[in-house]
């Protein structure tokens, strides 16, 4: 008996899904492409949009840009030229976004990169599945009274029946927060009404449809419920402070903001007092007093300037941190130390010495040849 | 709506969120965002790789 050769193994093209969408059908899409669960996309995509819109931006290039299944086999890109320039156009906003993360001062690099290279590794651990054409293949001659007998290749896989549990589950969550609506006016209820139900339908989901893909949905929501009820505490602060300190008050705080630290006031020891400034989210500028020599203990992570030029500072010996030295300008009546902290900000300190970054450049002249 | 395998995933980020969801409507003005981000983060990455787990204990 002959042996059959193996079925011929084509190259996936990358297409949106028309079965598995929820939007464009590019997670769908690219889910098939890699073997990978889309959710898992999805659930990226979704908290990409937390970093400067960038996931959005990168699903409405897909969007635009790939054919669905329903395009010809050599199709690579979208047939129509308008959605092509739109579609590079939004690239182009995705890859700037995403490059100013990577690249930028901002903490939310470090995320979108982690993100990213999660991504990178899970796509690189997943098998990818080769697609085999279901054309008809002659596998040998059985007895059949001397006539041929032609195997076919397995019959396609149907697809899974469509699931409605989720969109069940988000018009349920939608309905919640319009009910809780008419019982109270706080916010953090309302969206924390609209995550039970979301959540509830993927607990049901996990034993009776598919709702993973709500995921997209809960974890912005918690987010958003989480920032909404820290607002409702009394501890937020916002807005452009300055604050002027005095050897009377060791710390400083604001949640969002820019804070000027002026030491116009200082009278603290001369042998190293301490001011803590905390910042939750916003740059701190310090102006440091004249006379007295600073020692700014920031975070290893926190941009940090003195006198206009950036400025890396050397590893605090107390800590995980790095001290920056703002020398005196004047003569020196002693030191303080300023422990400036924010998460997401720079530190700016200015000792009244010429800003060095700002300090124009003189050409020099060119001596005329006698 | 047929019967299928527990999904682990959507069954621990449900019971969580859940969790989350009425402690917020309990106390609105409760939880830290500083401590719910990460909380959410970790029950995800764990959910997620005992779904996984579990998923290539079934197919194998």
């Amino acid at each position: 008996m002959q042996m059959s050769p193996p079925p011929p193994v084509a190259p996936r093209p990358f297409r949106r899904s028309n079965s598995d969408r929820i939007f464009g059908g590019v997670a769908g899409g690219l889910g098939q492409y890699w073997n990978v669960d889309p959710v898992i996309l999805r659930v990226a995509f979704g908290v990409s949009l937390l970093f400067g819109g960038f996931g959005l931006f990168a699903y409405l290039a897909l969007w635009l840009l790939v054919p669905d299944e329903t395009a010809p086999p050599g199709t690579r890109i979208s047939d129509s030229w308008g959605l092509r320039i739109l579609g590079a156009i939004v690239a182009f906003i995705a890859a700037g976004i995403g490059l100013g993360l990577l690249f930028g001062d901002a903490n939310g690099g470090v995320l979108i990169g982690a993100l990213v290279a999660g991504i990178v590794v899970w796509i690189a651990m997943s098998r990818r599945a080769p697609v085999v054409q279901a054309e008809p293949a002659e596998v040998g001659y059985a007895y059949s009274g001397g006539q041929p007998t032609t195997v076919l290749a397995a019959p396609p896989v149907p697809p899974r029946p469509r699931s409605y549990l989720g969109l069940i589950g988000l018009c349920a969550a939608i309905a919640a927060a319009g009910v809780t609506m008419l019982i109270t006016d706080n916010p953090t209820a309302i969206m924390a009404s609209s995550l039970l139900a979301l959540a509830v339908t993927m607990v049901i989901g996990a034993f009776r449809g598919r709702a993973r893909w709500l995921l997209i949905f809960a974890v912005p929501l918690l987010v958003l419920v989480s920032a909404s009820s820290q607002v409702q505490r009394a501890d937020i602060t916002t807005g452009q402070v300055t604050w002027q300190p005095t050897a009377d008050q060791e710390s400083y705080s604001l949640s969002l903001g820019v804070v000027d630290v002026k030491f116009d006031d200082w009278d603290g020891q001369p042998d190293g007092d301490e001011v803590d400034v905390d910042v939750t989210v916003g740059d701190i500028r310090i102006a440091a007093p004249r006379n007295w020599e600073v020692r700014v203990v920031t975070d290893q992570g926190t941009t940090t300037y003195l006198d206009g030029l950036r400025e890396n500072g050397v590893p605090d010996p107390d800590g995980a941190g790095k001290v920056i030295l703002a020398k005196p300008t004047g003569a020196q009546q002693g030191m303080l130390t300023v422990n400036a902290t924010t998460l997401a900000g720079g530190v700016y300190i200015d000792t009244g010495a010429p800003a060095a970054g700002n300090t124009p450049v003189i050409a020099p002249k060119k001596e005329k040849k006698a | 709506m047929s019967r299928h395998p527990i999904d682990i995933l959507s069954l621990g980020s449900g019971v969580m969120f859940a969790l989350f969801a009425l402690g917020y409507l309990i106390v609105p003005a409760s939880m830290s965002l500083a401590v719910v981000v990460p909380l959410m983060l970790v029950g995800l990455g764990v959910f997620g790789m005992a779904g996984l787990l579990v998923a290539q204990r079934r197919a194998g």
